[in-house]
């Protein structure tokens, strides 16, 4: 398909769809590792420490209330996953969720959503889950292969069909799913499938990460350029299909999707920036959003500006969130990108173009920290090459189209 | 002017993050960001200098004269109190 067959199906099919039940517009988003403790050892695990080094209860509990406060100050909405380790194995993980959902019913200004291997779900666990509904509306759980043997040989025996269950028994008692995938050389097969997965799963949505090399992860092997490119290619083509299905790929993400489809990725950048007017799902691309809303804080307190970043900014339970977020150095450095990338994002339009930044400002500063220990260098699975006229002159012509033209029509 | 050494709302934090002032406090988040005037204002009051040292200091940065470097600081005062920066 080439970009206006391409844009005139996306507009397609956004049209249709009018519902939003996934839009997320002014949050602040807390990733929160709760635990060390896992019962798997995966090998793309960003993590190859056995330490743990969880906080008792009571100081989860203040973390979430400097949370809590720091939303309630800036008025904004709130968004925390649970996450881990897996998050489930702490004995007391049902008590600060207790404790959070009596917070959340004084005011119901953030939402919840867990991020678990999906290999302890039992219908107990979800009931008990369900009862945390409307404040905890879904689960997310990681798959890595759309097979058993890739699955297994990635996240360890015998449970692949136990992880699908856990979709099946979530879904059955009406929480919503959504699915997460790792992809790099070992899986890279596996990837092109990951949507009939999804479909077979009844998930909502899939989401698909870049391995990022570190920890047990560090010799997987992340993916060529081209190896991405192809694989970004044959996925955003295909999810327009799964759309009216109720499977999303989520695609507003740092991970170059806006170079698959220019046109389609300005089309979603110019309705997208028009408060409740565009699904945030359905929007292609993203800059980074280090430093603009959200920040991870570790097992141990450590906050982190993406827990793929491993680069401390401070410990929450020796200072509060507002203070880490105005005085962190690296937070403003990443506020302002555009003047710290180097080499070739510093001639492609979409960093030097004010508008144009909002879909990618330099790519993945995971990727390229864990490649040479520079965020500020260009994202290392980049194919994008500015110093093409034919590239430049793609990207000036659909701004010009979608960007300039009169906003009179309507979504 | 009616104080000497005016009391800015305690532990406030000031920084220069990239092209801005910034002053918060953090504890209650709240935050406000400031101009360059603004910002040397707000840090000689946080490091405890009386209203007269402040107007000597920007008749020696900014060279002005008494009279306009009075006025100026006034008009900050001014503002800085009604954003609840200075208690």
């Amino acid at each position: 398909m080439n970009s206006d067959e391409y844009l005139l199906k996306y507009k397609r099919v956004i049209s249709e769809i009018k519902d939003d039940p996934h839009r997320k517009r002014n949050l602040f988003h807390l990733q929160w590792h709760i635990t060390d403790v896992c019962n798997l050892k995966c090998k793309h695990c960003y993590s190859d420490d056995n330490t743990i080094r969880d906080l008792p209860l009571q100081q989860l509990k203040e973390i979430f209330d400097k949370y809590l406060k720091t939303i309630l100050k800036w008025n904004i909405k709130g968004e925390i996953s649970l996450t881990g380790g897996e998050p489930i194995l702490r004995n007391d993980f049902f008590e600060l969720l207790d404790y959070i959902h009596r917070r959340w019913e004084e005011n119901p200004c953030f939402l919840v959503s867990l991020m678990s291997n999906g290999t302890l779900v039992t219908e107990e666990l979800v009931f008990r889950l369900k009862s945390y509904w409307p404040m905890l509306p879904a689960v997310q759980i990681s798959m890595d292969g759309v097979c058993k043997e890739t699955h297994e040989a990635l996240r360890g025996k015998g449970i692949f069909a136990k992880t699908k269950d856990s979709f099946s028994l979530l879904n059955e008692h009406g929480l919503g799913t959504a699915l997460h995938f790792v992809v790099h050389k070992k899986n890279y097969r596996d990837a092109f499938d990951i949507l009939e997965l999804g479909e077979e799963l009844k998930v909502k949505r899939i989401t698909l990460s870049r391995l990022v090399p570190e920890g047990r992860g560090k010799n997987l092997g992340m993916l060529t350029p081209s190896e991405l490119k192809k694989l970004w290619v044959h996925l955003s083509e295909k999810c327009l299909d799964f759309y009216p299905k109720g499977v999303f790929l989520a695609r507003s993400r740092c991970d170059l999707w806006h170079i698959v489809d220019i046109a389609s990725a300005l089309y979603s950048l110019k309705w997208g920036a028009q408060e409740n007017m565009f699904p945030s799902y359905l929007q292609i691309g993203q800059r980074c959003p280090i430093g603009i809303n959200g920040l991870v804080v570790d097992a141990d307190g450590t906050v982190l500006p993406c827990k793929r970043l491993p680069l401390s900014i401070g410990n929450i339970t020796q200072d509060t969130f507002f203070n880490i977020w105005y005085s962190s150095e690296l937070l403003w450095k990443f506020r302002y990108r555009e003047k710290y990338m180097k080499g070739k994002c510093q001639e492609c339009p979409f960093l030097a173009d004010e508008e144009l930044r909002h879909l990618c400002a330099g790519g993945s500063p995971c990727i390229s920290y864990s490649d040479c220990g520079d965020c500020f260098v260009p994202d290392s699975q980049c194919w994008f090459d500015p110093y093409s006229k034919e590239q430049k002159e793609e990207v000036q012509k659909w701004k010009k189209l979608i960007l300039e033209q009169k906003k009179t029509c309507s979504s | 002017m009616e104080e000497t050494h005016p009391r800015t709302k305690e532990n406030l934090f000031l920084i220069k993050a990239e092209e801005i002032y910034i002053v918060f406090d953090p504890e209650e988040g709240d935050k406000w960001e400031l101009n360059e005037t603004g910002a040397f204002i707000v840090k000689n009051l946080i490091e405890g200098a009386s209203l007269d040292e402040i107007k000597d200091k920007i008749i020696e940065e900014y060279s002005l004269a008494s009279e306009e470097a009075e006025k100026s600081l006034q008009k900050y005062m001014e503002q800085l109190r009604k954003e609840g920066i200075i208690m």
